[in-house]
């Protein structure tokens, strides 16, 4: 038997975590909605389209990057996990060191939207918000920086778009949806895993039931991937950091973040399980925007990828899928430690990332 | 005439001139307009009302007889009685083809639908029947790997192998993990993907059918319905989108 509890240790124990429980209870009573606010820094709406926005950072130090850097996360969450908080923040990183920069915020999509579609949101807002910087500028290209899903949107941008494309910095970006399947640990690539499940009849009657790809689903699935963490974190996870302020402010950031999931837009939605997660079309050059195909070779701009190490929703590997099928030998990867979302908003990460991608956004814009 | 032979009279004059009008419909001729035989007299009118359920019965099962050789026979129509329908020449003619041609299309599905909400509702009931066994095997999958999970905690538990747990936050690690592990063993297996496969379809199609039920509702009391709104806000859409072409052709 390997349980051997001594019987007054575990009364000990058990005492200190009462004692924890009353301390964190105490927090919990004076913790208000605005001390676990998100996405604090300071920017203002410059540009419009639908329920689409463009911000533009207020700037806090003296530009020291000539190019503007647009950057887009995707429809499955939001862009505010780059700005959780104020000392966990790549927003506030780049503009600490003098990165003029922008951030397209694409909205709550609601049933309404259940007819956007990929190159909707590609060709459409995204292109609609390069051309905003460009005319504002008065410069022919625009830096992208692409996030999970919105790198997806970048890199499609960037083919179709080369001319106006100074770089592209990829982070957490899926390339090859197939990629880091095999001999990958258990709770790698189950999104691809679940997506596949499903025939594409599937798919289409799921959105056609609910017209768009619901939030909660989406939410269901990443649970998948940490079941007893999702299960626990409100009953383990929260009882272990909730009698430290700092750690427990983290926690319910990070809550916040997460419960506020949109729905991803029907048809865009069928585009990123069909083409994408089942048939994989961009790596095999046969995935279409709008009756064209993205040749990924038409980027020929420095492309920077960035990508976490034990990323469990997109695996090194299929973001690491892009190098061969560019157009440009000015291709850097940069692999964190951490995962998927932890690249953004843990310590050991965040200092890392923001300085890395500054750097090579000075030498390439 | 007692008031049930009255009722009995009106309701065979209703179901006779019904059958004919059916009858017309299916073989193409004019439709009878006018009644056949005599309106029986007027008579008490709550005296009739006390067997209405039953002469409703009555003309439910008559017609239901009608329409199983009336389909039968509606399936004969021929390509020139096709073409008369479509063709805008044949529209001028009162009487004619196209006029027949309306009856079919505005009565026949009239007909068909008689008994369409009950089918609609028992066609739901079957769906939910049908999502119900699928949400109870997808949590059967779901539940033997709890036990597996606790088997192997036991068996972890009860080995001399490995480090002492000295404490209950290093007992709580270990069953955590071990379920973490099972858990995700079962979210891999062809088991647990085609019953949650099953689970998601059922519940798709159930949804879709609840609201073919709801959008029945809505058309009979003047409410668009979910599909006429998506229709509309698809037409939205594809109107922005060509906006946005045309703004941008006119920049370019």
């Amino acid at each position: 038997m390997r349980v051997k509890v001594d019987p007054r240790e575990a009364m000990k124990e058990f005492t200190a975590f009462s004692e924890r429980i009353q301390r964190g209870r105490e927090l919990l009573d004076k913790t208000r909605d605005k001390d676990v606010q998100i996405a604090t820094t300071p920017k203002r709406e410059v540009f419009r389209q639908d329920k689409v926005v463009l911000y533009h950072y207020t700037p806090t130090a003296k530009k020291t990057v000539s190019t503007p850097v647009l950057m887009a996360y995707g429809l499955i969450g939001r862009y505010t996990m780059a700005d959780l908080q104020e000392d966990r923040s790549l927003v506030r990183n780049l503009l600490a060191q003098g990165v003029d920069l922008y951030v397209v915020d694409w909205g709550t999509p609601t049933r309404g939207d259940r007819w956007l579609t990929l190159e909707d949101y590609i060709d459409g807002y995204l292109g609609e918000c390069v051309d905003f910087i460009r005319e504002k500028h008065k410069i022919e290209a625009v830096s992208l920086l692409g996030i999970c899903e919105g790198g997806v949107f970048t890199t499609c941008y960037a083919a179709r778009n080369p001319k106006k494309v100074k770089s592209m910095t990829l982070t957490i970006t899926p390339i090859d949806f197939h990629a880091g399947a095999k001999d990958a640990p258990l709770h790698h690539g189950l999104i691809g895993l679940w997506a596949r499940s499903m025939t594409k009849p599937d798919v289409d009657r799921l959105i056609e039931a609910n017209g768009n790809l619901p939030g909660e689903l989406m939410s269901v699935v990443f649970s998948m991937m940490t079941p007893v963490n999702s299960l626990t974190k409100y009953n383990v996870g929260l009882f272990d950091v909730m009698d430290d302020e700092k750690k427990l402010l983290n926690f319910l950031r990070m809550e916040k973040w997460l419960a506020d999931r949109p729905d991803h837009p029907g048809e865009a939605a069928k585009q990123w399980l069909k083409d994408l997660y089942q048939d994989n079309l961009l790596v095999k050059g046969e995935f279409k925007l709008g009756g064209r195909k993205v040749d990924l070779k038409k980027i020929n701009m420095p492309v920077l990828n960035v990508f976490a190490e034990e990323d469990h929703i997109v695996p090194p590997k299929s973001t690491q899928a892009l190098k061969p099928l560019i157009g440009t030998k000015k291709y850097t990867e940069l692999p964190l430690p951490g995962g998927h979302v932890g690249v953004f908003v843990s310590g050991k990460s965040q200092g890392i990332l923001g300085k890395s991608i500054y750097g090579w956004l000075k030498a390439n814009s | 005439m007692k008031s049930f032979e009255q009722g009995n009279e009106w309701m065979k004059l209703w179901a006779e001139n019904q059958k004919s009008m059916f009858e017309a419909w299916v073989s193409g001729k004019p439709p009878p307009f006018a009644f056949r035989g005599e309106a029986p007299p007027a008579g008490d009118a709550m005296g009739q009302a006390a067997q209405i359920s039953d002469l409703m019965r009555q003309s439910m099962e008559q017609w239901a007889e009608y329409a199983k050789g009336g389909w039968t026979k509606g399936a004969q129509l021929d390509p020139e009685a096709m073409r008369k329908l479509f063709d805008p020449e044949e529209w001028k003619r009162a009487g004619s083809a196209f006029d027949l041609g309306m009856e079919k299309l505005t009565e026949g599905p009239t007909y068909a639908t008689l008994w369409d909400m009950d089918r609609k509702t028992l066609g739901l009931q079957k769906l939910w029947v049908e999502r119900a066994k699928d949400v109870e095997r997808y949590w059967e999958v779901t539940q033997a790997a709890w036990t597996k999970a606790l088997e192997r905690f036991m068996k972890v538990a009860a080995d001399n192998k490995g480090e002492p747990i000295t404490s209950g936050r290093q007992l709580l690690d270990l069953w955590l993990a071990t379920a973490n592990k099972a858990l995700l063993e079962m979210h891999r297996s062809e088991e647990f993907l085609e019953a949650q496969r099953r689970m998601t379809r059922s519940s798709t199609e159930y949804r879709l059918a609840e609201r073919e039920m709801a959008e029945a509702f809505c058309e009979v009391h003047h409410i668009p319905t979910r599909t006429e709104v998506d229709e509309l806000q698809r037409t939205v859409v594809e109107l922005r989108r060509e906006i946005r072409a045309l703004k941008s052709k006119g920049k370019a």
